[in-house]
């Protein structure tokens, strides 16, 4: 398992440093010219200076190493475009992201498992509720999320206007009270989270009706049934207990798919996340912006696949792994 | 419930057709801007005065294509390794297992912008990153398969009698394998198709394209484009034809499936 994490993050370093500087031109190529013009406004001479005050102008091997001993001590350097250190800017617009992964991680495990659960315990019957519910999840588990989103912004946002089109707060506002904000941050919120919780609420739905269905044909169920067990009872008790553990290390592993998808679905509502600040530092050239951000969420995924990891040992351990 | 079937072969022959008779419509103006849908414009014109049937049409060809592109290199890769890796074992299987677990737990999305901002997103490197990132899926699920399949007596004994490698590998393994193989080729083709949709929507796909991806990104660039009538055809065209692709792609992988 350490093989693996050094691994990951050797391969992030090394494809953080190269990548920007194979590419043809550079940042200051980029800001010397105007949007949409020819003219030349920064001489040779200040690119020469810029270069050396970046350190570009060093040979690669040095660069090199400079850049990996500054990362390692938590120093991702001073984006060229907006001249304002790097972890600073990632720490303002990763709350956000964190704020809309995280509830709608929420949201889609907590709704998922239950109807997953739900399903299940109808399946055997092989009744139209399970059938819908069968179709539907796994018709939004395989729509990508940016189109859900598109939809659910043409409609709620632009046809029926319930919720605003972008951003994450309203533009110049002054609260009332600490409530009144907070009702604006969920106003804004809504709309991408359930995008997220959408597409990604299928996932859970599947995994979780899979693993009752087969716990569901284990013997102390039928003891229990014998028994005379309510029907809730069994579900939550007797069921939910046995399944849930693939279910928390299903949380963890979709943590950094859902990282990855929210960077497009806050593009889609302009919601001032890490993905909109990704947008932004590609279009800029921002190499420097762009290194942190690939390797602050390289190292996020990396935490939350570990700790699905050692969830799956603690299972095995446990005899669970003839039901994943 | 076969219908997509039928949507799927829609799109292949009016590419083929498309392509095979010269088709320029889709770069050339043949309107006024904005035109709302008619008999001459079927989906009507988008701000340059380009028709949007015409961009449909040539967007599903490509999105096709590079799916099947990209999908058939990443099976390629992924079984050739997936079947080393479980046959052969040992050291170099570790080592290649290692290798699929960094890729699989990469951020892949911002991977791929990273590659397609800095690479350019031309066809070619957008089928070859879009390869890259997804043969491990493919690899892992043939090495598991070898791996049972390696235990039966039939290939112990071909092996005994000296069979070269090549020749197990395409007698016994491969005609097993091959249900497993176009499963995977089925999903990695849906996946590249949504991740290539998703790439140029953000702006980062070949920008002398019409994909439905491209598309959906010059509707939403245009400014207003929720307070206008205009996305009624220009944003919904390409968004329920992309989600057809997925879902026919989609159910075509559950009949295989079962």
């Amino acid at each position: 398992m350490w093989q693996k994490i050094v691994g990951t993050l050797i391969v992030v370093l090394v494809l953080n440093f190269f990548l920007p500087r194979i590419m043809p031109g550079d940042p200051f190529n980029f800001i010397s010219v105007e949007e949409g013009s020819v003219t030349v406004t920064l001489t040779e001479d200040q690119i020469a200076h810029y270069h050396a005050y970046y350190g570009m102008d060093k040979p690669m091997l040095e660069q090199f190493t400079t850049y990996i001993s500054r990362t390692l001590r938590g120093d991702l350097g001073i984006s060229i475009y907006y001249n304002r250190p790097v972890s600073e800017m990632i720490g303002e617009r990763l709350i956000w992201t964190l704020l809309l992964v995280i509830s709608a991680l929420g949201i889609s495990s907590l709704f998922g498992s239950a109807l997953g659960l739900i399903s299940a315990y109808h399946a055997r019957e092989s009744s139209i509720l399970d059938d819908l519910l069968l179709r539907m999840m796994t018709i939004l588990s395989e729509i990508p999320d940016f189109i859900i989103g598109l939809a659910l912004l043409i409609y709620f946002g632009a046809h029926l206007k319930w919720f605003p089109l972008a951003g994450a707060t309203t533009a110049f506002a002054v609260y009332d009270s600490a409530f009144d904000a907070f009702r604006d941050y969920v106003h804004h919120a809504a709309l991408p989270c359930l995008t997220l919780s959408l597409s990604s609420i299928g996932d859970f739905y599947l995994l979780s009706r899979q693993s009752a269905v087969s716990v569901l044909t284990e013997p102390y169920i039928l003891t229990a049934r014998a028994k005379g067990l309510r029907k809730r009872r069994l579900i939550f008790h007797h069921v939910l207990a046995n399944a849930i553990s693939p279910i928390l290390a299903r949380i963890f592993m979709k943590m950094g798919g859902m990282l990855s998808g929210a960077v497009l679905v806050e593009v889609v509502f302009a919601y001032p996340g890490i993905g909109k600040l990704m947008r932004e530092a590609v279009s800029m050239r921002d190499y420097v912006l762009i290194q942190g951000i690939f390797f602050y969420v390289a190292v996020l995924i990396l935490i939350f696949n570990t700790a699905a990891d050692m969830i799956f040992k603690k299972m095995k351990q446990r005899g669970f792994h003839e039901k994943l | 419930m076969k219908s997509y079937k039928i949507y799927l072969a829609i799109i292949i022959i009016a590419f083929a057709v498309y392509t095979l008779f010269g088709g320029t419509a889709h770069q050339a103006v043949s309107g006024a801007s904005l035109e709302s849908p008619s008999l001459t414009h079927p989906l009507g014109t988008d701000d340059l005065g380009i028709d949007i049937l015409a961009q449909l049409i040539h967007g599903g060809g490509y999105s096709i294509f590079l799916g099947i592109f990209s999908a058939g290199s990443a099976t390629f890769i992924g079984s050739i390794i997936g079947i080393i890796s479980g046959y052969i074992g040992g050291k170099i299987d570790h080592f290649l297992m290692a290798v699929c677990d960094i890729i699989t737990g990469m951020p892949q999305m911002i991977l791929l912008i990273l590659l397609g901002a800095f690479l350019g997103a031309s066809y070619l490197s957008m089928i070859i990153v879009l390869a890259m990132l997804s043969w491990p899926q493919t690899a892992r699920t043939i090495r598991a398969r070898v791996l049972f399949i390696k235990e039966h007596d039939y290939i112990r004994y071909s092996k005994q009698m000296g069979t070269p490698l090549y020749a197990i590998i395409t007698r016994h393994f491969l005609p097993p394998l091959k249900p497993l193989l176009t499963l995977a080729f089925i999903k990695m083709m849906s996946r590249s198709i949504m991740m290539e949709a998703s790439l140029a929507y953000l702006g980062l796909g070949d920008p002398t394209s019409k994909s439905w991806g491209m598309m959906l990104n010059k509707a939403m660039a245009f400014p207003g484009i929720y307070f206008t009538p205009y996305w009624k055809w220009w944003l919904t065209a390409p968004l329920i034809a992309l989600v057809c692709l997925i879902l026919s792609l989609m159910l075509l992988s559950k009949e295989i499936e079962v």
